[in-house]
């Protein structure tokens, strides 16, 4: 447990440390800028309400970015937010190759897509995909070929990556 | 495709540039509400906790009035009985005052202009159900000059000599 300023330092501490990543975790399924954000806003009201007790910073990252998965799958299940018609990121700010890369990952089904986001952006092994997202580890290299597979027939490449278990 | 690509299309993507000072700045106003709320809720309960200890302790007190024998026994007040008594005091006692003068056989005693004796019909001290217990200091044996005395005569004290129907007080003087 945390008193009040430990706490306040503790997610101030967190915030700089982790924004980007649940940002990313919720715009690779979200696809919105704007929602992902507030998604990891709620994140971190979380971390503030709960108060976990965290054995090392991987143990603390893993369950901040668990809990932006969650709470994304709720946001893609509110019917608000399935009702509406957002108007797509524009990401022609970015350099064409990581434009179209960004475009056929997000293209993906998201049960390949997430997995690939923890691995490429994350750096994260297949074990601890499988423990992040509660799944076997075997489910989970599947998912990893299966998704380069399609982002291979898309825009190439990839194909000679490994995954390491 | 490298994987660099992906990891640096993802690094460029443009989030808010004060996504953490704000982020930051709505955590503690939603810290500080919480912490008022919870402060409203304790003061809410304090006072619930009092009321209903002032609540409790008023039956309980009505409770043990109504169950004591006491209050049974006792007839309901009425107005008259809260208010000033009628002074009866006047028909009942017309023999009042500081003893000046005594017979040489000390049956008699003159308060005032009035001569009082003291017959063997003649009742000594207080009954009824509020009288004081009977005691040496509040009626003496022997009326001495200066000793406090009240009674009440059935004779006319219109005629300066009467003899005691009661001797209620016979109280020497303070020292």
């Amino acid at each position: 447990m945390y008193n009040s300023f430990e706490l306040n330092e503790s997610v101030r501490r967190a915030l700089g440390l982790y924004s980007q990543s649940l940002i990313k975790i919720a715009f690779a399924y979200l696809k919105n800028t704007a929602d992902a954000e507030e998604v990891a806003q709620d994140v971190f009201l979380a971390y503030l309400q709960k108060r976990p007790a965290f054995e090392n910073d991987e143990h603390e990252k893993a369950w901040l970015i668990r809990t932006a998965i969650n709470k994304s799958k709720n946001m893609l299940k509110a019917g608000w937010f399935r009702s509406r018609n957002p108007v797509p990121e524009d990401l022609s700010y970015l350099p064409k190759e990581e434009s179209d890369v960004l475009q056929a990952v997000l293209a993906l089904d998201k049960k390949y897509r997430i997995p690939i986001h923890l691995h490429y952006y994350e750096g994260y092994s297949i074990q601890e995909i499988a423990t992040i997202l509660e799944a076997n580890p075997a489910t989970v290299g599947t998912w990893l070929a299966r998704g380069r597979a399609l982002l291979k027939e898309k825009i190439g490449g990839m194909e000679d990556e490994e995954v390491c278990l | 495709m490298k994987k660099s690509v992906y990891k640096s299309a993802m690094s460029h993507l443009k989030t808010s540039e004060d996504f953490q000072e704000a982020t930051y700045r709505k955590l503690m106003n939603h810290k500080e509400r919480m912490r008022m709320e919870l402060a409203k809720k304790r003061k809410v309960r304090g006072w619930t906790a009092g009321i209903a200890a002032c609540a409790v302790l008023g039956v309980g007190i009505l409770m043990l009035n109504d169950n004591s024998p006491e209050a049974k026994l006792k007839p309901e007040p009425t107005v008259t009985a809260t208010a000033k008594p009628p002074i009866m005091g006047k028909a009942a006692v017309n023999i009042d005052g500081v003893i000046s003068e005594v017979s040489a056989d000390g049956k008699s005693f003159k308060v005032g202009d009035l001569w009082v004796t003291v017959t063997p019909e003649t009742k000594m001290g207080i009954d009824g159900p509020t009288a004081a217990a009977p005691s040496e200091e509040l009626l003496q044996k022997e009326f001495k000059v200066g000793n406090i005395v009240s009674g009440f005569t059935t004779d006319d004290v219109g005629t300066g000599k009467v003899n005691a129907t009661n001797i209620y007080n016979n109280i020497a003087p303070q020292q």
